[in-house]
């Protein structure tokens, strides 16, 4: 059959591929931005593509937690970071090696390629449903199957409350 | 009872929050500390003969596992017992130290019970965070201000390595359909030609190869060694590597249907650490730096073991990584006792040691002659092994390489031992060691001695342990 | 089905290139006024503020942000447990609730070391 545009389809086609672009877009601004806000800025569009790219992947969850704690509070506690630190406003400091550029060109495509490849020529086992990815079967999934990790995940979450006071505190007091 | 040495250790973690929040004198902290270390490796103790599941079937308790945690809260009651005082970490963060260093333990004990992929993940942040947070804690007034460089090194370094783990297990999962290692070992036989499933195995294994320093995620290894205070680096030397070896093992094993593939980079990954860490570490002044790429170096050596896929290997690998740990902790010992201010040492502030404090210079000599693998110390039978069970599979040039570099490391650990003997001590006082500190170390040098001398019952016990998740 | 995926589709499409293309039209053809006070940067009338970035931020609200960050994602994973509360029963409340004590000593520890005392 073939595909139109203007078929649901191509509706949805349109729409990821608007999706990417934002990500990538997102992604460059976030590199090579000459002020530090500025990359944030790019970071946070490239949040929000992702996020659509994992609403893609049928995983609403994962979605909205990507848009609620990267976009939410990641990008905030980076804003204040660069704040607090108040850094020059340099980019470019000591001097880079002029192959750096191409060596890094070259390392990256090679990763992509070989990512791709991989995925591309792997016969991936079709795909068998394992459950619907609604929030109520991650609900019902985190607190059975997986009930260690979601123990564990508050522990974790503790030590980072504990942490980030040990180690703030010895700045805060003069 | 099958969750005692967890709940102990999540107790022990309570109290030491409840320290954080009064004001505890140093003598309390310290009581506590070593109390609680005692209480959970009796425990470990205690539980060694129990099986079951726990969580759905994501925590497996057997003889593995619980031989591990019984090793992992023996190595920790040490650091605990020979870092009394803490002299390298803050002073008005000391309990929260402690209160970190349980946490780890915690990690590391779930860690080696884990048997789905989540489930492993998570124990082993659980485990690193409160590393990471460890490293910048160290004091400054010994004026070394690079410790939050290297926590951030350590942090970033890990993350990464982190990152290619977590890729591979969703290419795992996605091949296979499930996070049980035991769905997954059932299932990998079948998709071992595919090449994602290669690349997803040694992407989950790199998670692992970090924590252990072997070559391509060794970067961290040196300037955390440095940056960090000596009661961490201890740890971090011994007590992480241990589980990292048990989830190698767990992993290892899984892959060993892959064929050559794995087989190769194992060995190229084993070749290169040795080399690197050994050739690295000739140069070193500093005492820790240059244990620091010892263990990378000996990293190499118990990837030999792993990539035998054999039962003997595997145990000869556990064998190695425990004596491998005694040697660091008696090392380590001599380094915090001898650095009575928590500051570094350079390999010159050793001289003159058999004057200024016999039994320590002693002490340090067994572990750098064990570490240098000459006989009858744990190292070398440990070497010998490793050497044995490697030539068995015919790895005839990996052998060869692993004999040049035992050579080669013999010359900078004896460098230290030249130093501690045939110097002067050049107008450095006598180090001042306790009772606590001259058993401890007594102790470890009988331990390395005896299981160097007669390694057949924990081979055996090793063996056992690994027969029972083969 | 397929006209409301559709529909939606083009509604977000419609949007994502609605939006900025207004914007750029109004940038292009809007009125514009010019002056000297018109094109000063707005700063609640104190004029000497802009370029003195000297002033560091106090850590405080960095630390805020953290603390906000890891409530926050203690906040996402309440989420799924709360939709299926009823299948899951007193297994997951009590499962739950060791998850709040968790971070309720977390909070124990922030009040009592007064972080969030603003003096």
């Amino acid at each position: 059959m073939m595909k139109t545009l203007f078929s649901a389809d191509g509706l949805v086609g349109l729409l990821f591929l608007f999706n990417l672009i934002v990500t990538v877009v997102g992604g460059i601004v976030a590199c090579n931005a000459e002020r530090l806000v500025r990359a944030v800025i790019g970071l946070v569009v490239c949040f929000v593509g992702v996020a659509g790219i994992y609403f893609f992947l049928n995983s609403p969850f994962i979605a909205m937690m990507h848009i609620l704690i990267y976009i939410g509070a990641v990008a905030v506690a980076i804003s204040f970071a660069i704040m607090l630190a108040a850094p020059e406003e340099k980019m470019r400091t000591g001097p880079t090696s002029p192959l750096s550029g191409p060596i890094g060109l070259i390392s990256t495509l090679l990763l992509i390629s070989g990512l791709v490849s991989l995925a591309l020529k792997t016969e991936w086992t079709s795909v068998t449903k394992i459950n619907d990815g609604s929030v109520k079967t991650i609900g019902i999934q985190l607190l059975t199957n997986h009930s260690m990790v979601f123990e564990l995940i508050s522990i974790v979450l503790l030590l980072a409350i504990l942490g980030a006071l040990v180690i703030a505190r010895g700045g805060r007091e003069e | 009872m099958l969750f005692l040495p967890e709940l102990t250790i999540l107790g022990a973690g309570l109290l030491f929050f409840l320290l954080t929040l009064g004001q505890p004198s140093e003598a309390t902290i310290k009581n506590c500390a070593s109390a609680v270390a005692a209480v959970i490796l009796f425990t470990c103790v205690l539980c060694v003969n129990q099986t079951g599941n726990l969580f759905y079937g994501a925590y497996r308790v057997d003889l593995f596992s619980q031989i591990f945690k019984i090793l992992i809260a023996a190595a920790t009651l040490v650091v605990f017992l020979f870092g009394n005082g803490l002299k390298g970490i803050k002073q008005d963060s000391r309990p929260e130290y402690y209160l970190f260093l349980l946490v780890s333990n915690l990690g590391l004990v779930m860690l080696v019970s884990s048997v789905e992929l989540l489930a492993i993940f998570i124990a082993l942040e659980l485990s690193s965070f409160a590393v990471y947070i460890m490293v910048p804690m160290r004091t400054t007034a010994t004026g070394i201000f690079f410790q939050m460089e290297a926590g951030i090194k350590y942090l970033l370094f890990g993350v990464m390595a982190t990152g290619f783990m977590l890729f591979g297990m969703s290419y795992i999962f996605g091949l296979t359909g499930t996070t049980s290692l035991d769905g997954i070992a059932e299932q990998l036989p079948i998709l071992a030609n595919r090449p994602a499933a290669v690349v997803a195995m040694l992407m989950i294994l790199s998670g692992f190869f970090y924590k252990l320093a072997i070559f391509p995620f060794h970067f961290w290894v040196p300037d955390v060694y440095e940056g960090a205070a000596n009661e961490t680096t201890a740890f971090i030397a011994a007590v992480p590597k241990m589980a990292a070896v048990a989830l190698l093992i767990r992993l290892t094993s899984l892959a060993s249907h892959q064929g050559e593939m794995v087989l190769n980079l194992l060995m190229v990954c084993s070749i290169l650490s040795m080399f690197y860490g050994n050739l690295s570490a000739l140069v070193q002044k500093d005492l820790k730096r240059m244990l620091g790429f010892s263990g990378i170096a000996h990293a190499g050596f118990i990837l030999l073991g792993l990539l035998t896929f054999k039962l003997t290997g595997y145990a000869s690998a556990v064998y190695y990584i425990v004596g491998y740990a005694l040697m660091n902790l008696a090392c380590f010992l001599v380094i915090c006792q001898v650095a009575a201010k928590g500051e570094n040492l350079g390999i010159s502030d050793l001289s003159g040691l058999h004057k200024r404090a016999p039994i320590l210079a002693l002490t340090l000599t067994v572990a750098l002659f064990s570490l240098a693998g000459i006989p009858p110390f744990v190292g070398f039978t440990g070497k010998f092994m490793l050497l044995l069970g490697a030539l068995r599979e015919d790895h005839l040039l990996l052998v060869t390489l692993a004999a040049i570099n035992t050579a080669i490391a013999i010359y900078y650990y004896l460098s230290v031992v030249r130093m501690t003997f045939c110097s002067d001590s050049n107008g450095l006082g006598n180090v001042q060691t306790g009772f606590l500190a001259n058993s401890l170390s007594l102790i470890l040098v009988t331990v390395i001695i005896v299981m160097g001398v007669a390694p057949s019952w924990f081979v055996a016990l090793a063996e056992s342990a690994i027969k029972t998740i083969l | 089905m397929d006209l409301e995926l559709v529909l939606s589709a083009a509604a977000l499409i419609g949007l994502a290139v609605l939006i900025p293309a207004l914007m750029l039209v109004t940038a292009i053809f809007g009125p514009r006024a010019k002056g000297k006070i018109k094109d000063e940067a707005y700063e609640s009338g104190i004029g000497a503020t802009i370029g003195v970035v000297d002033q560091k931020f106090s850590v405080k609200f960095y630390l805020l942000a953290i603390l906000f960050l890891i409530f926050d994602i203690e906040a996402v994973f309440m989420y799924p447990w709360a939709v299926s509360v009823r299948e899951l029963g007193w297994f997951g409340f009590i499962e739950m609730v060791v998850f709040m004590l968790f971070l309720f000593t977390g909070l124990i520890y922030i009040l009592q070391k007064g972080v969030l005392n603003w003096r």
